[in-house]
């Protein structure tokens, strides 16, 4: 349990720390074109085939992309981990699966080409999105939603959802430290056991008290949202086209405009 | 002509399902413009349910007017903008990893321009005595600066009627007198429920005793809730 309250507490501290801690030359660009190329680079990530030319499409982009957020080392390090645990249970069984049925040899080698293309573009996709997060402080991404075509409502919960994940996070720390402290002997097992039955429904008690929060301060209502938004430059538009580029040549990988 | 109560309750009724007993039981009030007062009772006396239904968060039955308007689905929005609100806890009210940005929200808001709301913010986190916390992420802060961080969120946009619940939770006693202070020297009308009677004396000038889910008493005696419980000499 203290193993919990330590670990939920400093996933929470990382969580609040990756936003904005990226020192790269993205940061020049307006809020909105860091949003979109972001999303550009994890397309080129997901569209890229993974063998040959579309693994060195992979790696270029998405080392690229940590490279001009400028993700710092230490960060990078800790999301390879915590992506390669939470991916490892969906991969592993997807190797499995895909080997089954198949002649023992014949069956390794799908399951490890299944497992190993899984992992490539989990990994890849975390970093991309971490390094994205990492170039857009919370300003950022409000006015960067504010400046696209996306809905009000939307782009509230999608900041509710960024902010409110470390606030669950924390609160989850605070439940564990609780057990922690009270539970001892027999009594931990029973605290244990009533454990989801407390976390759930305070977390549910808490999101419910933030949904009238951000309707009684007026998140998301249609109005002058755009409040601080900066329009686009130059220099958006030259990043989006080598992006979009990019984007183009991981589909013509994929779908074999060189076959 | 004379300007409408800043806020008026008539015979308003909350039932947490159809046919419960009621949280508030035709509860009817009416505030002046710039008059304070202190919702004192009990726990569970209905004080935050009638904050929240003021706002129409919790539904209710009978009329709630704010400045003259009346709270209905179509005014909801209208209604909010006037009010500054503060909530029980300082976690569900900030919204922004950052005490700045969140500050700052009712001022977006309203359409004011990103620097000069981050500038007023910043003056309004200073005046509560945490312009420190400004560049902090809000999980770095104490549940005591947490709280200023909402004051500054509620009171930034300087809206004409204030509903507290509990505004001086968790803050230390140096943090109470100027946050009292600064209530006093406001324009707005307040509504403020709150277990604190030394706070309550210090800033409003009139207590509202709710019981049973009915205001029992409306003076301007702030012992006299501390007199009906046996905590002071009769």
């Amino acid at each position: 349990m203290r193993v919990l309250h330590r670990g939920a507490g400093r996933l929470a501290a990382a969580w609040v720390g990756l936003w904005g801690c990226g020192r790269g030359p993205v940061r020049r660009l307006s809020p909105q074109a860091r949003i979109v190329a972001g999303g550009m680079v994890l397309a080129a990530c997901l569209l890229a085939p993974t063998s040959g030319s579309g693994v060195a499409l992979l790696a270029v982009a998405a080392g690229g992309w940590i490279a001009v957020c400028g993700l710092p080392w230490r960060v990078l390090r800790a999301i390879v981990v915590v992506g390669a645990a939470a991916l490892l249970p969906v991969v592993l069984l997807a190797g499995v699966a895909a080997g089954g049925g198949v002649a023992r040899w014949a069956g390794a080698v799908s399951s490890l080409a299944v497992t190993g293309e899984l992992l490539l573009r989990g990994l890849a996709a975390t970093v991309v999105a971490a390094s994205t997060a990492a170039v857009l402080r919370m300003t950022d991404l409000r006015a960067g939603l504010a400046a696209l075509p996306v809905p009000g409502v939307v782009a509230a919960i999608t900041l509710q959802i960024v902010h409110q994940t470390g606030a669950l996070l924390e609160e989850t720390g605070r439940v564990a430290a609780a057990v922690t402290v009270r539970a001892s002997g027999r009594g931990r097992m029973r605290l244990l056991v009533s454990l989801p039955g407390v976390w759930l429904p305070r977390l549910l008690a808490r999101a419910e008290r933030v949904a009238d929060a951000m309707e009684v301060r007026g998140v998301g209502e249609p109005g002058p949202a755009q409040a601080g938004v900066r329009p686009a430059a130059l220099a958006d538009g030259a990043a989006l086209l080598v992006l979009a580029a990019l984007v183009a040549l991981a589909g013509a990988l994929r779908w074999g405009w060189d076959r | 002509m004379t300007a409408p109560p800043a806020l008026e309750l008539e015979k308003v009724v909350v039932r947490w399902q159809p046919g419960s007993p009621a949280v508030l039981d035709g509860v009817s009030l009416s505030l002046a413009a710039g008059e304070r007062a202190a919702l004192i009772g009990l726990n569970g006396s209905g004080k935050t349910t009638l904050l929240l239904a003021t706002v129409g968060v919790v539904p209710s039955e009978g009329t709630i007017r704010v400045a003259g308007t009346v709270l209905a689905p179509r005014t909801a929005a209208q209604v909010r903008r006037r009010v500054g609100f503060l909530f029980n806890l300082p976690e569900d009210q900030l919204l922004f990893p950052d005490a700045l940005e969140d500050t700052a929200l009712a001022l977006w808001r309203r359409g004011e321009g990103r620097e000069a709301a981050l500038s007023r913010a910043a003056a309004m986190l200073a005046a509560l005595g945490v312009g420190e916390a400004a560049g902090k992420p809000l999980a770095e802060l104490s549940h005591g600066q947490k709280q200023r961080v909402a004051l500054a969120g509620v009171l930034v946009a300087e809206p004409p009627l204030l509903l507290l619940d509990e505004p001086s939770a968790g803050l230390d006693p140096p943090g109470k007198l100027e946050l009292a202070r600064l209530l006093v020297s406001l324009d707005a009308a307040l509504l403020m429920a709150t277990h604190d009677l030394e706070f309550a004396a210090r800033v409003c000038t009139r207590v509202l005793l709710l019981e049973g889910g009915a205001i029992a008493w409306d003076g301007r005696d702030v012992r006299e809730p501390a007199r009906r419980w046996g905590l002071a000499p009769g």
